[in-house]
């Protein structure tokens, strides 16, 4: 696992436990029947959504995706990715506590480049393998 | 495939189904009054019981291993995170449409253990999985 994938995943591993102890927190709240921020609620999604499940998905894409020529191309998009996920979860955090569309927009806008630059690293490692070249009806590994 | 991983994958797929299920409900409002007190049950079922529980059973799976002795780690706390998840979505399920409805001690207090047993389920998954998120 390269250590990009092994930052992704256990960044993703500190989103998962974080978002799951805001909503343990939400629920509690629920059980107590006591009003929350909306916001709270807007940041639990976030973070599991952007922070867990689509770093955890990239980290994973890039330590497992075929290599070309045993290379797994250009990382820099990848750390670029990172940086773009990570900091759109910082901005829509600021935005939802000013409660601020702007700032929330451009949380989006993060994810949306994070998602380009990470497409620009996996799209060339989304090929055939050259064992199935030769065999195209063989069963995958 | 270990047998964790079978039970994990297994039980993603019921709450697959389940999450579809509850989506179907929750069209037919006009039919049952209240059903939107289900939406919270059926994203949860979907993100938490699906997503999460496949990602769980796939990467106890598919991870490097720790060594030729101690493949994957305490499987212990695999099968603490796999009742702690699915007992607490279980919970949740049951109690928050039923709190929402009726909000008695009772009910409340059953919502709590949900909370605390998904949290359990996500800290112990990740203690055993960290040190496998490694070069090789």
């Amino acid at each position: 696992m390269p250590a990009i994938s092994r930052i992704l995943v256990r960044t993703s591993f500190c989103y998962l436990i974080l978002g799951s102890a805001i909503g343990t927190w939400l629920l509690l709240d629920k059980a107590a029947s006591t009003p929350i921020l909306e916001g709270v609620r807007n940041i639990h999604r976030e973070i599991m959504l952007a922070g867990w499940i689509v770093q955890l998905v990239i980290g994973t894409a890039t330590w497992i995706l075929p290599r070309n020529d045993r290379s797994r191309g250009d990382m820099k998009s990848v750390w670029i990715a990172y940086a773009l996920f990570n900091a759109g979860i910082l901005v829509a955090a600021i935005g939802t506590i000013l409660g601020n569309q702007a700032v929330l927009t451009a949380a989006h806008c993060c994810y949306a480049a994070g998602a380009i630059s990470f497409a620009k690293h996996a799209w060339p490692r989304i090929k055939s393998l050259p064992q199935d070249q030769e065999r195209p009806n063989a069963r995958p590994p | 495939m270990p047998r964790l991983t079978r039970y994990f994958v297994k039980s993603a797929f019921i709450c697959l189904v389940l999450s579809f299920m509850t989506g179907i409900i929750l069209h037919l409002d006009f039919l049952i009054p209240n059903a939107g007190v289900l939406r919270p049950v059926f994203y949860h079922l979907f993100l938490v019981g699906f997503t999460t529980q496949l990602i769980f059973g796939i990467s106890y799976w598919m991870f490097p291993t720790l060594s030729r002795d101690n493949l994957r780690g305490n499987e212990s706390l695999g099968w603490i995170s796999y009742v702690a998840l699915n007992g607490g979505l279980l919970l949740r399920a049951t109690a928050e449409p039923a709190v929402a409805l009726s909000p008695v001690p009772a009910l409340r207090i059953t919502l709590a253990a949900a909370a605390f047993l998904q949290l359990i389920a996500v800290v112990a998954y990740v203690a055993l999985i960290w040190k496998r998120t490694k070069a090789k």
